[in-house]
Order: C-alpha cells, then structure tokens, then sequence
C-alpha cells in the first residue's frame, strides 16, 4: 500500500513536470536562436549524409560556429526528426524528455541518501520542488545541453552508490559518467571530480575484493567510451569555448584592471593574480547569493524569464533555515553529497567572466532545492510542535494543506506569466524570432530573382539553411569552410554562404542597388531613409510581439 | 599581527569612503527618499505589461502596484544582506546608481564566515542585533541605500572581529593571516591611489 502510494505521489510530481515543461514546448519561447537551429541542422545533416554541414563524418565535437558544440545533444536530436520533422519543437524535445527523465533518478537518489527517519518526505518534497523549478524549467524548454549533462551525472551519482551493494554496477555507472563528460562543457570539470571525491570516500569498499576487478574494468570501460573525446583533447576545437571565456586566459584583460596607471605599484595593483583571484572568488561566491537565487536572477535574457530569479522568492526563508539545518544536523551520505555538488557546481562557471551564469552551474540546483527541502521540513516541523503547544494541533494540517495549494497555483501562475506571457513580449529578439517568417515570405519571391539577407550583426544563414530544410549534402558542396583535416584546429569561418538564389553577406549599398534582387535586414540594416533614399520597394515588415521592427524586406528598383 | 589585521579590518570602509567616493555629490534627500515615493515609469511598466494578460484577475495578481514597493523593499534588503556587497563591491552584478564600494578586505570573508558560524558566542552579538536589524529595516526603505549604509560598519565589523578571534586561535592562522596580507596590501594600494 505504502509503496503504491509512493509511487503514484511521483507520477503526479512528473505529471506536475511534465505540465511546466511541455506546455507549449517549440513555440514557447517563440523563435529558434541561432545555436538551436545550428544544433538542429547539424543533426538533419547527420540524419541526412552522416556528415555535418562541413562534411566531417560523425563529429566528435560540432564545428558549428567554431564554438565547437558538444556531440551529446545533437545526436540525442538525429532519431527524432523522421517522427517529428525539422522543427524547433524536435531540437527543443531531448532537453524536455531527459529534464523529465532526472525527477525519478532525484527521487530514488535523494531517498537513498537520506536517513530513513526523512527520506520519502524529503525525496519527495525535493522532485515536488524540482518540478516547479523556474531555474530547471528555463533550461527544459529550450536548447541547452547541461540538462541533458545533469541527468548523465546524476544518474551515474545513482548507479555509483547501488554499486557499493552489487559491485558490477559500476561497469554502468563508467559509461554514464563517461557520456555525461562530452555532454556540456562544465561536465569536462565536474564529473572526473565528483567521481575522484566518490571514489575516495568510499576507497575501502571500492578498492577491497569485492569490487576491485569491476573498478578496474569500469575504468577501462570508462577511458573507453572517452577515448573520441580524448582523441581531439589537445585541439583548439575542444577548448574553444574554455580560452574564449576564461578569466585566467592571459589574452583577457582581468576585471579591475586599471588601465590609465602605469606608475611604481603597477606590478602589485595591475597584478594579474591579484586580479583574477579576486574576481573568481568573487563570481564563486556569487552563485551562493540569496540576491541573485531569489531576487536578481541570471542577467541572460536567453537564461532566465522576465520577473524570475532562480528560484522563487518565498522559498528564501526555508533556504535560510535549511541551511541552518544542514550545517547541523548529521546527515550521512546526503550531507556529503550536497556538500560536494555545492562546492564543485559553481567552479566551471566561475572561471568564466559571464556573472551568475545559471546554465554552466545547472548541477547547482540541485543541492540547493534539497537545502530549501530541508528547511521547509524543519520549518513544518517546527511550526506543529508550536501550534500543538498551542492547542491549535487539529488546524494545522487542513492549514499546511491550504497554504501549500495556494502556493502551487500561484507559484504555476507566476511561471505562466513570466515563461509565457512576458518572455514572448519582451524576449522575442533573444530568441531570433521571425525567421520561419522570413522563410515562407521568399518562398513566395520569384526565384530567379536573387535575394541578400544581411548578416553584419546576425548569422543568419543557419536559421535560413533550418527552416528552408536546404539538403545538407548541397550545402556541404556549395559552402565549404574547411579542409576536414583541419576541421578541429582551423578557426576560420566563410563569412558568406549561398543557397541558390539566397545569398547571407552585408548588403552593399552600391552595387546590390543596380540589379533587381530583394535585400532582407533588420532595422538597423535597412532603414525608411534608406528606403526612401533608394527608391526601394517595402514588400514586407516584420514585427516582433513588442510592435518593433524586426526584419525589413525590400525590392530593388535600378 | 591580530590586532594590526583588525586595525585594516575596521579601517578598510570608511578610508574608501572617504577617499573614493567622499568627493562625489550626495544629495541629503537620499537620507529621507523612500521607496514609498511615487515612481512613474514602474507604474507605466506595470500598465504595459497588464495588457498582455488574458483576465484582468491574473493581471492584477501578477502585476500591481503594490508589486513595485514590495519588489524595491526585497531588492533593497538581500542587496543589503549580500556578501558580495561588502567583500567584492557587489561583483559581478553590479548596481547602476551605487558606488560598488568594496567595505571590507575580501579575504576578511573568512573571518566574517567564522564569526557567523559561531555567532552565539560572539562577545557583543546582542549589540550586533540592535545596531543591524534597525539599520536594515531603515535601509530596505531607501530608495538608494549607497553610501547610507555605513550604518551596518559596526555590526558588520564586530562579527568580522569575533571571526578573527575565533580564527587566531585556530591552526591555520598562519596561512591565513598569510593570505590576508598578499592580498589586503594591493587592495588598500588601490585605495591609496583613488581607485577600487
């Protein structure tokens, strides 16, 4: 009885998942940025050729911009266009699909974890807290990769601890760990980290007879499943992202650095050192702030909805008393795991300059939701134990009870207005929408005449080669960047591409005005002087839910 | 050395008060300007976002006017109670409108960590308590708390104080002290020479 009832209480908390994540999933947020649609092709050029839109076979990781995109999600991405088609709804699913996937692994781990005087409340109110997540939710719906990561290093977490009972585990726990490291960039750090913490807390069980030959053999398994990644991990593709962010980069200039003082204490005041220790510290600490958690929130737009910080504000007060909890209560296991995740999340992010930067510290939702868990707990706890001094017992639960579903709906509703309602309206821009409109308005062109789609401040031509579904094996022909030898280590990008008629390049305002041919911009590219200015024909005007002008699309008249 | 480390310690916030931003104009009224003022813009922002609504009775739930006090008075207060605020000049999100004055040494974080740690044992935590909770609440309701809220310098010090007490006395105080110097002489060079 107890054990169906647990059961259904989680399907009703992934149903609750389930609802936050695919309402609406591919049109909201409307749009397709610039990397979903570069994800989503390359995944139709794979289905399509077996080769990525550069001709490189099976991509250990993704060219893409020469941002070198990380394989996991795009091939997650391959199986579901024949079912689905090319659409923002397919590249947006694999995120939908593992964010939902994570509940029940959260669940039995924070269960396993916990001592059993708590742990089913606290599983339970964790993947309930989970499921309303706005940071988690942000990152269900869309394109990121760290989703699908967290459920690879949770899951791997998971089997590692059922392995200390039944050794031959750990050969599965290897292969999730190792595919969680190639599935977002933050993992590279991590996950070996977490594994070596692991590994040397539980060195006696891990290293005595019993399990030694499957450690050994998980390892080799492990390095196995590795070794693609391995293979190009001296390349300036695998670091690409790492040198281009990097605070410790010696090509960046650190934070703080005064640049008008030249004088006898520059050595000590301009030290790069200095610098840089102090601004890590400074964005490490930041990711443990109650401002930016339930205030200030992400300032990406593409990271975060309108009026939400990471978590909501009301959970403040029992993140305090978990907290307090937390550092004084014997937990076992949880404690040592929350302790690890919490101190090894922020690290990847904060060696990165982008302040508060909540997708390359995703695993830190984690440890945080089960730190609010404890504290709504002790809080309940705490307020029975009045309320029966007070003779109000029989009140109390029929209260909680109210209180929790007034704050499910309004919590459900804030989501709705700021996922929904104000992310469509004010971040439309964010989330490059228009394009698919951009698409089906030169469908209607004649297609002998030529059309220019700027590109001096966009790249266009990925959301173009998307939505036109353009074959990827002429597009491997007609706008080839690289030699493949040279795939991982050559940074140059072709700055135009063509398909057919359609050519991305800046519009040049002298020669594209004396052929007939259409020219497509934003509003900074083409603007009513200059449509006045040239005699150029307004075909269509392109507007973004907040009345703006998105794209212009005009005729030649020569 | 304690007591050096403690002199820098206490002396850090007011010397770059007064030597970074004691020339820049502070107008009295921020003293008694209040998040209570009317505030026109969020009243026309909060109009413009009700229109895209679909019943008027989730619109004045999400959006209203009461929202616009509520939503200064949490920023005011978390900004207030953020360590990056007094270690790091609010680094890396910065507020527009405030000095992002560092107050304290940022290695004195340890110091500030232990005191809160084992704040019970604190010498003078019931002072702390009736100088911080006052000056909070009055802070919260400013409108721009900068500059003002050299109020919390005393309890923020004094728990600082009671970190390095506990800290002296502890095994790594070698290290630590060691750390705090590398690290409090180019901040308080830079302060020296007029910058943060």
């Amino acid at each position: 009885m107890k054990k169906i009832l647990a059961t259904l209480i989680l399907l009703l908390v992934i149903g609750l998942a389930v609802l936050t994540r695919f309402y609406k999933l591919g049109e909201a947020p409307a749009g397709l940025y610039v990397d979903e649609a570069g994800q989503g092709y390359s995944a139709y050029s794979i289905l399509k050729t077996g080769k990525d839109e550069f001709g490189k076979d099976y991509p250990i990781v993704f060219r893409s911009f020469t941002d070198f995109k990380t394989p996991v999600y795009i091939y997650s991405i391959v199986p579901l266009i024949p079912q689905f088609g090319l659409t923002p709804f397919t590249v947006r699913f694999p995120s939908f699909i593992f964010s939902i996937f994570t509940i029940p692994i959260l669940f039995l781990l924070v269960r396993k974890l916990t001592p059993k005087n708590m742990s089913l409340p606290l599983a339970f109110l964790t993947t309930f807290l989970f499921a309303i997540s706005p940071w988690h939710i942000v990152f269900s719906r869309t394109y990121i990769e760290c989703n699908l990561a967290l459920f690879f290093l949770l899951s791997g977490v998971y089997v590692f601890y059922l392995s200390l009972q039944r050794p031959f585990l750990l050969l599965i726990a290897a292969v999730l760990f190792a595919i969680a490291v190639p599935a977002y960039h933050a993992q590279r750090l991590v996950t070996p980290l977490m594994v070596i913490l692991l590994t040397l807390k539980h060195r006696k069980i891990i290293f005595s007879k019993s399990h030694i030959k499957w450690a050994i053999l998980a390892v080799i398994i492990g390095i196995g499943v590795s070794l693609p990644t391995l293979s190009i991990a001296t390349t300036p593709g695998f670091f690409a992202r790492a040198a281009g962010l990097n605070i410790f980069s010696e090509t960046r200039t650190p934070a703080g650095f005064i640049s008008d003082y030249h004088s006898f204490f520059s050595f000590l005041v301009n030290s790069r050192w200095f610098l840089s220790v102090q601004e890590f510290i400074a964005l490490y600490l930041s990711y443990f702030s109650p401002r930016l958690m339930f205030n200030v929130g992400d300032y990406e737009p593409r990271s975060s909805f309108p009026e939400l910080a990471t978590f909501f504000i009301w959970q403040l007060p029992f993140y305090l008393a978990g907290l307090y909890i937390f550092t004084k209560s014997k937990l076992g296991e949880l404690k040592f795991f929350v302790l690890t995740l919490l101190l090894l999340a922020p690290i990847p992010a904060a060696i990165t300059r982008d302040p508060y930067n909540t997708y390359r510290a995703l695993p830190l939702v984690i440890p945080q939701t089960i730190i609010i868990s404890l504290g709504i707990i002790s809080v309940f706890v705490w307020a029975r134990g009045l309320l029966g001094k007070l003779g109000l017992k029989k009140v109390f639960l029929p209260g909680v009870a109210v209180f929790s579903v007034l704050l499910l709906v309004y919590s459900l509703g804030k989501l709705y207005s700021s996922a929904i309602l104000l992310n469509e309206y004010f971040r439309a821009r964010d989330w490059d929408w228009g394009w698919n409109k951009v698409v089906t308005t030169i469908k209607t062109f004649d297609s002998n005449l030529p059309v220019v789609i700027d590109n001096s401040r966009e790249e266009p031509y990925i959301e173009l080669a998307f939505f036109l579904q353009y074959d990827p094996a002429k597009y491997q022909k007609e706008n080839k960047e690289i030699d493949l030898e040279n795939y991982y280590t050559d940074m140059n990008r072709k700055t135009t591409i063509k398909f057919d008629n359609i050519t991305t390049r800046p519009i040049n305002w002298e020669k594209d005005l004396r052929i007939i041919q259409y020219l497509i911009g934003d509003e900074l590219a083409i603007s009513p002087e200059q449509i006045e200015r040239h005699g150029l024909t307004l075909i269509k005007e392109l507007k973004y839910p907040d009345k703006t002008v998105a794209f212009r699309i005009v005729k030649t008249n020569p | 050395m304690k007591k050096l480390i403690a002199f820098v310690i206490l002396a850090f916030w007011p010397l770059n008060l007064f030597l970074n931003s004691g020339k820049q104009s502070f107008p009295l009224e921020n003293f008694t300007k209040t998040i209570f003022q009317q505030d026109y813009q969020a009243e026309q922002r909060i109009l413009e976002k009700i229109n895209l609504y679909p019943t008027v009775f989730l619109a004045r739930v999400y959006q209203n006017k009461a929202r616009i006090y509520l939503d200064k008075a949490s920023y005011n207060l978390l900004a207030l109670t953020d360590l990056n605020n007094y270690f790091f000049g609010f680094h890396p999100r910065q507020i527009i409108g405030n000095q992002n004055l560092k107050k304290f040494p940022f290695v004195s974080i340890i110091f500030f960590l232990a005191g809160l740690y084992f704040f019970n044992r604190l010498k003078h935590k019931k002072l702390i308590l009736q100088i911080a909770i006052p000056s909070l609440v009055y802070l919260t309701l400013l409108e721009n708390f900068d500059r003002i809220d050299i109020l919390l310098w005393l309890p923020m010090s004094l728990i600082i104080l009671g970190g390095l007490d506990i800290v002296s006395r502890s095994k790594y105080w070698k290290y630590t002290a060691s750390a705090f110097w590398i690290f409090t002489v180019p901040q308080l060079l830079r302060i020296f020479l007029g910058y943060q």
